[in-house]
């Protein structure tokens, strides 16, 4: 007996324009995310073991 | 490694790769394998062309942000079916009415397992339905109703898969399965 439920949603195409508006996407949230790596957790951390390993600048906080 | 060679990759060697890499050429081979199939479930949910568009492209970006939390412990399809369903019932939800006729169905449906005696309803009393009837009592039907009885019977998907999919049990598939055919049935 055949299965009707294989008739029920015909197929579509996809439109071509599709992938390029979501790989544009995904490069800006992949540079979103680059930049806030960037800034928000590199950064810091230079800054952070510049001061620890910094031994002139660690003195003159201590003084 | 050429364009050719990554094409030829496993899905799952895929993955890791776009993972390791984070370059889009490799995510690109990963829409061009998943694309149709993504915007062909999403209309099969909101049955608009224009909604299935703007589906598919929120769920590749979806894809693309929670990629890592693919485990490998699935077929990758099987989870980009499962971010599809999950997507599209939350927008369908979220954008119009739920039927109130079929509220009742999900009411403790994993806690009445033990005492679902019904008798089962075969697949071919619901293959003497025509297509064209069906289509009209599917869109009727609540939208879990429809999507479980179409992962079923349009895409042959096994009750494991499906429970993998929707995080219930097998047991609890199939009785979501059985009301689901019985509610065809009476709208027949």
């Amino acid at each position: 007996m055949e299965n009707p439920f294989k008739k029920v949603i015909e197929e579509k195409e996809l439109p071509t324009y599709l992938k390029e508006k979501v790989l544009d996407d995904i490069n800006i949230i992949k540079l979103t995310l680059e930049l806030s790596e960037l800034f928000f957790v590199n950064l810091p951390d230079s800054a952070l073991s510049f001061f620890r390993d910094n031994p002139k600048e660690n003195k003159k906080n201590n003084k | 490694m050429s364009n050719h060679i990554e094409e030829d990759l496993s899905d799952n060697d895929l993955v890791d790769r776009i993972l390791a890499t984070k370059d889009d050429r490799l995510f690109a081979i990963l829409y061009d394998r998943y694309a149709s199939f993504v915007y062909n479930q999403s209309y099969a949910f909101v049955g608009s062309e224009e909604e299935a568009e703007d589906l598919t492209h929120d769920i590749f970006i979806k894809i693309y942000l929670n990629l890592k939390t693919f485990k490998n412990q699935s077929k990758l399809s099987t989870w980009i079916y499962s971010v599809v369903y999950h997507y599209c019932l939350n927008h369908v939800k979220q954008n119009r009415r739920k039927p109130e006729e079929n509220k009742d169905l999900y009411e403790d449906v994993e806690n009445i397992g033990q005492s679902f005696e019904e008798e089962e309803i075969s697949d071919s009393e619901l293959f003497e339905i025509n297509y064209a009837k069906l289509q009209e009592i599917l869109n009727k039907l609540a939208l879990e109703d429809k999507a479980i009885l179409l992962m079923k019977y349009k895409d042959d998907m096994s009750v494991k898969d499906i429970s993998e999919m929707l995080n219930i049990k097998e047991s609890a598939v199939k009785m979501r399965l059985q009301r689901a055919k019985k509610r065809v049935l009476e709208l027949r």
